[in-house]
């Protein structure tokens, strides 16, 4: 982004460097955590702090205040990761207010940076927040304050306010990178302007302020109160708005323009479709009548994994397809990297579309053990993942390849 | 250079000798492990994020080959060990969301040395 700007670093390199280190130091805490609980529940395997983490990524109580797992090390693992995010979010903000060069306007900058821009409003926003429930989690667990703990005077549901009034919008930071991602690589191998430049900017900004607006549709069968529902409902269906206008602006983009597929742009594809998909199978989610019998179905599973796994993956794909010339100067093998993108397209949903079904038969996520009828759903997912795990395995390798044996004769590649 | 911290070199040389580049500028552990140049950090992140999905994917396909079956798959038959997958299945989504797509997935990119858009927009062709 900096390049971008036509700006040579960061606002603050020195803060940009603390915060890849408060992210490497919290993710190997955290790892640490969790992956002694994998080898002690696994194999015995006693280390030395380990109790894992049994409660799922959502830390819901009342099962993490009173579970045996270390959820206290493990919410402070997620802690420390929290604040490298919010770290780059505040050098993002000052890098684009400030070192945007003369005569680019706010209209004029690339759509990356409005992506990110929003992106990093939300982190500077909503991560503390995260950062607030998870030391009150830890303040529960340890002094036993009766935050959320029924038996202390607590009360659980506070716990899922506070932590979807984070992690809706989280959701809207993996993404809205993604969407600026692919607005830069439709553009390029459209050879075409982008369509409706305004329009996909704002609704960025429009996605990064309803995002804080929609936490309570995680919440219609947890009781909250039957306006409070209709109310998160309603504005849940606006933020279909600004996304729909994102597909559609891209789509007249490409239309009638002179379109390449390379792997970036198979990429980005993959992503409309997928996110797509993803996006009008939350419209059932976001109905409280639809959402009530599908709530903690697979249908959620495959609706969360089309949107974030499917879309997000899709667009990091893309990027690096698209910016790997740039970053290292050598080119990937072109017709492996179309192929494999294919696979791992297809592979993707062999993985989730049968999700949709078994959890519209009511198969109910997180379980491990389940009724003989949904077998066929499981194992088709199962193949589809390991298609998937493959297809990516080979994208490893393409890179790698590219690398070491890679033409490096582009100096300017992108766009070809 | 910015004006706000001017003081601050970032290892970024401003005319690139032929051959030179940001990956090859400085070499040594060290010059990685100190760098301030927002395109090195950028590869560090992206290395740690593919680490991460590695981890996160792994667990994946553990779950899901666990799923194969209704009843205990892989996991130690005689007792049914529950415990394992529920540890898998933390792991797997905590790994995924904390360490993966959240936050530093797509910020490996804005800091990265992609170009590609410093071209203007009203350029008649992007290219």
């Amino acid at each position: 982004m900096p390049l971008m700007l036509g700006a040579k670093d960061v606002a603050f390199p020195r803060l940009n460097l603390l915060s890849f280190y408060l992210w490497l130091v919290g993710a190997l805490f955290f790892t640490y955590v969790l992956l002694s609980g994998v080898l002690r529940s696994a194999f015995g395997i006693e280390m030395w702090g380990g109790w894992g983490l049994d409660t799922g990524w959502t830390f819901y109580t009342p099962y993490s205040t009173t579970t045996t797992s270390s959820v206290i090390p493990a919410t402070f693992g997620a802690f420390i990761l929290g604040f490298s995010s919010i770290l780059t979010g505040v050098n993002f903000i000052a890098t684009i207010h400030t070192l945007r060069p003369k005569g680019m306007t706010w209209f004029k900058m690339p759509l990356f940076c409005w992506a990110l821009y929003a992106t990093s409003i939300i982190q500077i926003l909503a991560t503390p927040v995260l950062g607030i429930t998870l030391l009150l989690l830890i303040a529960e667990r340890a002094l036993h304050v009766g935050i959320f703990d029924p038996k202390y005077g607590g009360d659980p549901v506070l716990y899922q306010h506070f932590f979807w009034f984070y992690s809706h919008p989280a959701v809207y930071i993996m993404i809205l990178p993604a969407f600026g991602i692919i607005s830069e690589v439709i553009t390029t191998f459209s050879r075409k302007h982008i369509f409706g430049y305004k329009f996909i900017a704002l609704s960025s900004l429009a996605i990064a302020l309803l995002g804080f607006l929609v936490w309570g549709h995680h919440m219609f069968v947890s009781g909250q109160s039957a306006i409070a529902n209709a109310i998160f409902s309603a504005i849940t269906f606006f933020i279909a708005i600004p996304s729909a206008i994102k597909v559609f602006n891209w789509m007249a983009t490409m239309y009638n323009g002179s379109v390449r597929f390379k792997t970036p742009m198979v990429y980005a594809l993959g992503f409309i479709g997928l996110f797509t998909v993803g996006g009008l199978t939350g419209l059932p989610l976001a109905a409280m009548s639809t959402d009530v019998p599908l709530h903690d179905t697979y249908f959620v599973v495959a609706h969360f994994h089309y949107v974030m796994m499917g879309s997000m993956l899709f667009g990091f794909l893309a990027g690096m397809y698209y910016w790997f010339p740039k970053m290292f100067g050598k080119m990937y093998n072109e017709r492996v990297g179309v192929i494999l993108a294919i696979i791992v397209y297809i592979g993707f949903n062999i993985t989730f579309f049968p999700q949709f079904l078994a959890g519209t038969h009511g198969m109910p996520r997180r379980y491990a053990s389940y009724p003989e009828g949904y077998q066929i759903y499981h194992v088709i997912s199962s193949i589809g993942a390991y298609i998937m795990g493959l297809g990516l395995v080979g994208v490893l390798f393409n890179w790698l390849h590219g690398l070491k044996n890679g033409c490096a004769c582009l100096s300017q590649p992108v766009g070809r | 250079m910015s004006t706000i911290n001017p003081a601050i070199h970032t290892h970024a040389p401003a005319e690139k000798p032929h051959g030179d580049n940001y990956l090859n500028h400085q070499s040594g552990l060290l010059s990685w492990a100190f760098t301030l140049d927002h395109k090195r950090i950028g590869i560090m992140y992206m290395i740690g994020v593919c680490a991460s999905f590695l981890l996160g994917g792994v667990f994946a396909m553990m779950v899901r080959t666990e799923l194969l079956t209704p009843g205990p798959t892989f996991i130690s038959e005689p007792t049914a060990n529950w415990d394992f997958y529920n540890h898998m299945f933390s792991l797997h989504g905590a790994v995924m969301v904390f360490m993966f797509i959240i936050r530093p997935c797509l910020r490996s990119w804005a800091i990265s040395p992609c170009l590609s858009c410093s071209v203007p927009r009203t350029w008649p062709f992007p290219v």
